[in-house]
């Protein structure tokens, strides 16, 4: 039944963006400077809406608000953790980024650190990182797109090659210029999505249930989950899976390479006002819209129906819309399309530039601005491909996959604020010596602790009392910090 | 780094303090919305206070 309005508004929404993309050509990309970070000359507006549509993927209207529905407030308590802390990280480390980018020229996340620590080899191993944290990222949210198109009937597998097409399209038609325009308008079509749903259940779903705030209220309290109007995360839980979401603005490479792009302070400030006021109601709405439907799950479906969604949380979503008017079902289905899609692209064009200027530019004599495409554009197809075949495999739950990564790439906020702060531009073997080994390391702890207890079980696990991602900050922390120590001793 | 600077820091972590340690003492048990009221709260402060200190301090 959906299938039909589906496709035309699907139709529509990938006309407008490619209109949007095709335009952005005419801001110009001669270099690869132009290419992956806009010439650093984003307006406010636009830096501040590719932030948001970069950093909000279909983890929020899927993964959040079925992580809301099955445990209640706490998901509010997770997602505005990121929030608090990135606008700290924004506000103190993200200036001095934005300022050294464009003084020494840095396009991509990895040469920022491979330059603060002088040392190529960071430069080549940092993008490895990059492909093997952030590749289960991207296929996430390609598994986004394959479980709409499943749920209006048209197959996950072709939602996964319509993502793939979408992706490569918007990204090759001008790099970062076509992914922010088409940034800036897939993240006004995520927001009313959610503003939609919220006013459809407020006004239609809710009170055809006869269900009042007294009512909500007390459902929530006696849910078959417990009461979910308190924070039923236990405090390992919590840690665990705030911990990498902490650092996630100084981890993730297509976060930090937004911050290269404002062309002047006043539009790096638009881009941190702008984005805080997006992130606190996108997360407060589909927070919202987690815990009303739970409300009317309980006492209109069913305790069946309750545990069946608990248990199957990524299916929330589909099935809270298929209770709504075809219009909004298909709207909403689009708006995280465009989620899953704003994220992947910026991802993969983030993790091109990393490879195409620390594995060529940066080394070669003569740099042909040809063999740059060819290298980004390679990079941009491989990587594209090699997710949409791990999102066919249908892997682990998307939030799980989503912290997963970030936890994979949080030694390098160690390693970033010690090159920032305390060793810039510093010369030697030991800095970019211990920088390594951080990263080393760090990773070494989480990827091993994900084989052994999985996706999932390696962010809540224990070791001593304290959540493995806390591991990998401490011992990340600790081997930077006595690099650091060594070299400050050898220089005296 | 300047005065202005170190007080935005120690505010940065007492906001991430209280927003990790209210939940598990004094809103344990809640009988309505009050822990999303309050989490909303402390990022809308927090907002507020970020936007004033890079008025200043981002030029």
């Amino acid at each position: 039944m959906l299938t039909a309005p589906f496709i035309s508004l699907l139709a529509i929404y990938i006309a407008m963006g490619t209109i949007i993309a095709l335009v952005s050509r005419r801001f110009g990309v001669k270099s690869s400077a132009d290419y992956f970070v806009a010439g650093y000359r984003l307006g406010g507006f636009l830096a501040s809406m590719t932030y948001a549509a970069t950093t909000y993927s279909a983890f929020m209207m899927v993964g959040l608000v079925g992580l809301a529905f099955a445990t209640g407030i706490a998901a509010l308590g997770f997602e505005l953790a990121y929030l608090i802390a990135t606008m700290g990280i924004l506000a103190t480390v993200g200036p001095t980024i934005w300022r050294l980018a464009r003084e020494r020229g840095w396009v991509s996340p990895s040469e920022m650190v491979s330059d603060l620590y002088n040392s190529q080899i960071l430069g080549m191993a940092i993008p490895v990182l990059y492909l093997v944290a952030l590749i289960p990222y991207v296929a996430a949210q390609l598994k986004g797109v394959g479980e709409i198109f499943d749920v209006v009937g048209l197959g996950y597998g072709v939602g996964i090659v319509v993502a793939l097409g979408l992706v490569l399209l918007w990204t090759l038609i001008a790099g970062v210029w076509s992914v922010a325009t088409t940034d800036a308008y897939q993240g006004i079509w995520m927001l009313g999505a959610s503003i939609s749903v919220t006013l459809w259940l407020s006004t239609a779903l809710i009170p055809s249930s006869n269900l009042d705030v007294s009512r909500i209220v007390e459902v929530l309290r006696t849910t078959a989950s417990g009461n979910l109007l308190s924070n039923t995360w236990p405090i390992n839980v919590f840690i665990g899976f705030t911990t990498p979401w902490l650092f996630f603005a100084i981890t993730n490479p297509q976060v930090v390479q937004r911050l290269y792009m404002p062309r002047n302070s006043r539009a790096y400030r638009g881009m941190v006002r702008y984005f805080a006021i997006y992130g606190l109601l996108y997360t407060a709405l589909v927070v919202l819209i987690g815990l009303a439907f739970r409300a009317y799950v309980a006492s209109m479906l069913g305790r069946e129906m309750e545990i069946h969604l608990v248990k199957n949380r990524d299916m929330v979503t589909p099935y809270m819309l298929s209770l709504a008017s075809p219009l909004l079902a298909v709207f909403t289905f689009v708006s995280i399309v465009a989620a899953a899609i704003s994220t992947a692209n910026s991802i993969i064009l983030s993790v091109a530039s990393s490879i195409t200027r620390d594995l060529y530019e940066r080394r070669a004599r003569v740099v042909k601005q040809q063999t740059s495409r060819v290298i980004a554009w390679s990079s941009i197809a491989v990587m594209s491909m090699a997710a949409a075949i791990i999102a066919l495999a249908k892997p682990a739950f998307i939030v799980e996959l989503s912290v997963l990564s970030a936890a994979l790439l949080l030694p390098l906020a160690p390693v970033t604020l010690v090159g920032l702060y305390l060793q810039p531009g510093s010369k030697g073997r030991v800095p970019a010596l211990s920088a390594l080994l951080s990263i080393a390391s760090g990773f070494a702890i989480m990827l091993l602790a994900a084989i052994v207890y999985g996706a999932k079980k390696a962010l809540i696990t224990t070791w001593l009392g304290i959540p493995i991602p806390l591991w990998v900050l401490i011992v990340s922390t600790l081997i930077i910090a006595l690099g650091t120590f060594i070299s400050r001793c050898e220089s005296r | 780094m300047r005065k202005v600077d170190l007080l935005y820091l120690a505010m940065l972590f007492l906001v991430l303090l209280l927003h990790y340690i209210v939940p598990f003492t004094l809103l344990r048990e809640c009988s309505g919305f009050e822990l999303y009221t309050y989490w909303l709260l402390l990022a809308i402060a927090w907002i507020i206070v970020t936007g004033v200190y890079m008025e200043k301090r981002v030029r």
